[in-house]
């Protein structure tokens, strides 16, 4: 029996109590995934698209089916946030793009992707890719000097090409030759040579003209830098977290302070977006003053509006999820090759793009299932008007007075009482009714009652005590426009409109084909000096996939590079190159395999 | 030994509650007042004047309610009122008591103090001699490849007891349940039953009056109560496949 207990006892102390940072730094989440970034490439010229492909190495498959948000933010070498992206993982990849803007300066620049619930370990758990990018009017690049150490003298395609096999970890890639034409099909195969216990691999494909990019020492964001914020103190006291994963929806997490400019315990905060049907959901402060609301898809990408209840003066500050304390400090790179004289070409090459107007980016179909529903609270009003169907009227109060015999406005002193008819109780309530304009509740009515027959479509009236959750409605007074009325609406000053951020949609690369001789000698310019990018191919043991692409009207080295992550984690590389020449179609033709070389 | 137990016991039973605490946290754990939807209802004001309960078996029940969007609500204090048709949540740190909205409700789970749970779903029927179909709450009773059982648990005025003089007379109307039976099938209207019997179900089933006789017969079962009513329909249920 005591054998048995402590036997009970062992296991029990192993299950229960965890090896480190618990419950300082909370419990693993479910949701608490890793994530491996990766672009089509390194350097780019500013006004160019850049490609990226995403990976959860743990990835949390909710029951909505819908995947956990991830926050893509390029920053400059000062810190700055230049431009950030809301990518959607479906599962446990996603792919797209983000424009560089074309006033970029010259400089090293870090993309750095990571979900909500890794902010609490800071922008060390982040994903982070260190790029180049070059201000397409800069022709000094003097900036090069800065961050650039000592120039290798190889090519890009001596370097790959010596290393080509050797990164590769049971992924190789090869072309059927070594030199290609201009405009020329260019074939390729990908193996996969893996073992049982990892026979799957996802993978992205990128063939582009560029040097090689070597980082001198790999760091960190923040390393050497100290956050400047102090830590904040609103955890949940559940799960002693300060930032929750978004598997379930994106999570709007804020402060309200009173006043006296102290955090407000126990506020209430509502939540509406402009619809054609009332919606509203809230939040209540903790003792930190700190609320969180759960979004479906139907707020994202639109306009909400955040508004404390009770008495005014309380301001409401949204939680900026871009926002990173971590510095960045630009590590040195090396570039093989002249690197100056690529980036003279790729500035002219961007410039023509601009001139023909040339598109490679085309968006694809969302993967993921739009949840649509609103939180209503309630699902059919107890009295519908309809004014367009009765004699024009001047304003609300007539309209009321004329056609709405359960509603009643009065004017008292500067403001307007609205009262509803308690059906239940036989008698008009003796509190104001809740007043609605375009689906959000609005605190003075006063600026409705000049909506006169033709600015109103309808009018609806819950004529109840009614209940959304804690907030509770003497009547509901709900006005839907025909003309945006909410627009010019002008809201108290604690009230705060934020346009929430859509999922950005995946995009490919068009890459255009000449097939037919018709194409092939087209008149406008190919000038994509990256010619293949596909970012999403799965790659299964003992398989070959083939691809195949076409060479653009620019000559020179091009790679390959084939990388991404086994479904067990493991990352696979592999490289190789080849070269397009103007009168290319005599190049030397190699048999598949040996890894490219 | 006994020494060792009172040690041993008490520390195994915190380790224990820590294990499954630190079990569910790994569980993607999000705050309830985070993902737990807002039920959003009006006053509840029970009708008056009656004898006896208006609630489905006469108490309250903690269960869990659907939302239209599928949403769920959990661990709520619910009774159902089968006169008025509604379902009933007492919110007692709100100190309110709300009839939730029908049109924005799916269905809901009643778990009794035996961990029973009874499952209700909103329906649209068509009853008896009406022309609009309406939803109604009902409880699942059966639910099988091709045919449903479902039961409104209706409770209704049995009966009114006069008393008093032939000026100041004074009546008495008790309440008692009287639950209404649905039987679906795919491609057919519902159908309602409201006495339990071997010819109501035959006029359910017309063309297979001759199969559930002798499959009847065969299990040796009667149509008297709610049990065999649910029993005979699993059989017919078998017998369509």
């Amino acid at each position: 029996m005591i054998n048995l207990l402590r036997i009970l006892f062992f296991t029990l102390l192993f299950t229960a109590v965890p090896w480190k940072g618990w419950p300082s730094d909370g419990p693993p989440f479910s949701g608490d995934g890793r994530i491996l970034l990766q672009t089509d490439r390194k350097v780019y010229v500013a006004g160019e698209n850049m490609f990226y492909k995403l990976y959860m190495t743990d990835p949390k498959d909710t029951v909505s089916g819908n995947g956990e948000f991830v926050y893509l933010v390029l920053r400059n070498a000062r810190s700055r946030v230049i431009t950030h992206s809301l990518v959607r993982i479906y599962g446990d990849r996603a792919w797209g793009d983000v424009y560089l803007p074309d006033t970029l300066s010259t400089g090293m620049y870090q993309l750095l992707a990571y979900t909500n619930a890794m902010r609490n370990e800071g922008a060390e758990s982040f994903a982070t890719q260190e790029i180049f990018v070059a201000n397409r009017f800069d022709k000094g690049l003097t900036a090069l000097l800065k961050y650039t150490g000592k120039k290798e003298d190889t090519s890009s395609v001596e370097i790959y090409g010596n290393i080509s096999g050797v990164l590769a970890g049971g992924l190789s890639v090869a072309t059927e030759k070594k030199i290609y034409g201009c405009r020329e099909r260019i074939g390729m195969e990908i193996r996969y040579d893996a073992g049982e216990a990892d026979p799957v691999a996802f993978v992205s494909v990128s063939v582009a003209e560029e040097p090689a990019f070597f980082t001198e020492e790999p760091k960190r964001p923040g390393e050497g830098a100290k956050g400047t914020d102090p830590p904040e103190r609103s955890v949940d006291p559940m799960t002693g977290r300060r930032y929750l994963p978004e598997s379930r929806g994106y999570i709007l997490r804020g402060t309200v302070y009173d006043e006296d400019g102290k955090p407000a315990k126990g506020a209430y905060v509502l939540l509406s977006v402009p619809d054609t049907l009332i919606n509203l959901d809230y939040a209540v402060t903790d003792s930190t003053g700190m609320f969180r609301l759960l979004l479906n898809d139907h707020c994202l990408g639109k306009k909400i509006i955040l508004m404390p209840a009770g008495s005014p003066g309380k301001k409401i500050v949204p939680d900026d999820k871009y926002r990173i304390r971590e510095a960045y400090r630009p590590t040195v790179v090396h570039f093989s090759g002249n690197i100056r004289e690529y980036l003279l070409k790729s500035q002219k090459i961007v410039g023509v793009r601009k001139i023909y107007g040339s598109k490679y980016v085309h968006p694809e179909k969302r993967r993921w299932k739009v949840q649509e529903t609103r939180p209503v609270i309630y699902s059919r009003p107890d009295f519908t008007l309809l004014p367009s169907e009765y004699v024009p009227l001047r304003d609300l109060p007539e309209i009321a007075k004329e056609i709405v015999p359960y509603l009643k406005i009065r004017k008292n002193g500067d403001g307007f009482e609205v009262r509803v008819y308690n059906e239940k109780e036989r008698v008009f309530f003796r509190e104001n009714a809740t007043v609605f304009l375009d689906g959000v509740p609005v605190k003075d009515p006063t600026q409705l009652m000049s909506l006169a027959s033709g600015d109103i479509r309808r009018i609806e009236l819950m004529e109840k005590l009614w209940f959304c959750g804690d907030v509770r409605f003497n009547g509901i007074v709900a006005v839907f426009s025909t003309n945006h009325a909410l627009d010019r609406y002008r809201f108290p000053a604690d009230v705060l409109t934020l346009k929430m951020e859509a999922p950005a949609a995946p995009s490919g690369m068009i890459m255009p084909r000449y097939e037919d001789p018709q194409g092939k000698e087209g008149r406008v310019p190919d000038l994509r000096q990256l010619l293949c990018w596909q970012p999403d191919l799965v790659l299964k043991k003992d398989q070959v996939k083939t691809l195949s692409f076409f060479s653009s009207d620019l000559s020179g080295d091009y790679i390959i590079r084939v990388t991404g992550l086994t479904a067990k984690g493991r990352e696979v590389v592999a490289v190789s190159c080849f070269t397009v020449r103007r009168n290319g179609n005599e190049g030397v033709i190699t048999e598949y395999g040996g890894g490219g070389k | 030994m006994k020494e060792l137990r009172k040690i041993y016991l008490p520390v195994l039973a915190a380790l224990m509650l820590l294990s499954v605490a630190r079990h569910m946290q790994g569980q993607d754990t999000l705050p309830a007042a985070l993902t737990e939807p807002k039920l959003c209802g009006e006053w509840y004001t029970p009708e008056i004047g009656y004898v006896g309960s208006q609630l489905f078996r006469g108490v309250w029940f903690r269960g869990r309610v659907t939302l239209e969007d599928g949403r769920t609500a959990h661990n709520r204090i619910l009774a159902y009122n089968g006169m008025q048709d509604q379902l009933i949540w007492l919110d007692k740190k709100g100190g309110k008591v709300l009839a939730l909205d029908k049109g924005l409700t799916a269905g809901f789970v009643l778990r009794d103090d035996k961990g029973e749970e009874m499952r209700f779903r909103k329906i649209r029927v068509k009853p008896l001699l009406q022309n609009d179909s309406v939803s109604v709450y009902a409880q699942v009773l059966f639910e099988g490849e091709n045919i449903s059982l479902y039961a409104q648990r209706k409770i209704v005025n049995d009966y009114t007891e006069t008393y008093g003089g032939y000026v100041t007379s004074a009546s008495r109307r008790f309440l008692a349940p009287k639950p209404v039976y649905f039987i679906f099938m795919p491609g057919r209207q519902s159908n309602q039953i409201e006495k339990i019997s071997r010819k109501t179900l035959y006029a359910v089933f017309p063309e297979k009056k001759k199969q559930i006789r002798k499959t009847l017969r065969k299990n040796r079962l009667s149509l008297h109560n709610e049990y065999q009513l649910v029993r005979a329909i699993e059989l017919i249920d078998r017998m369509g496949q």
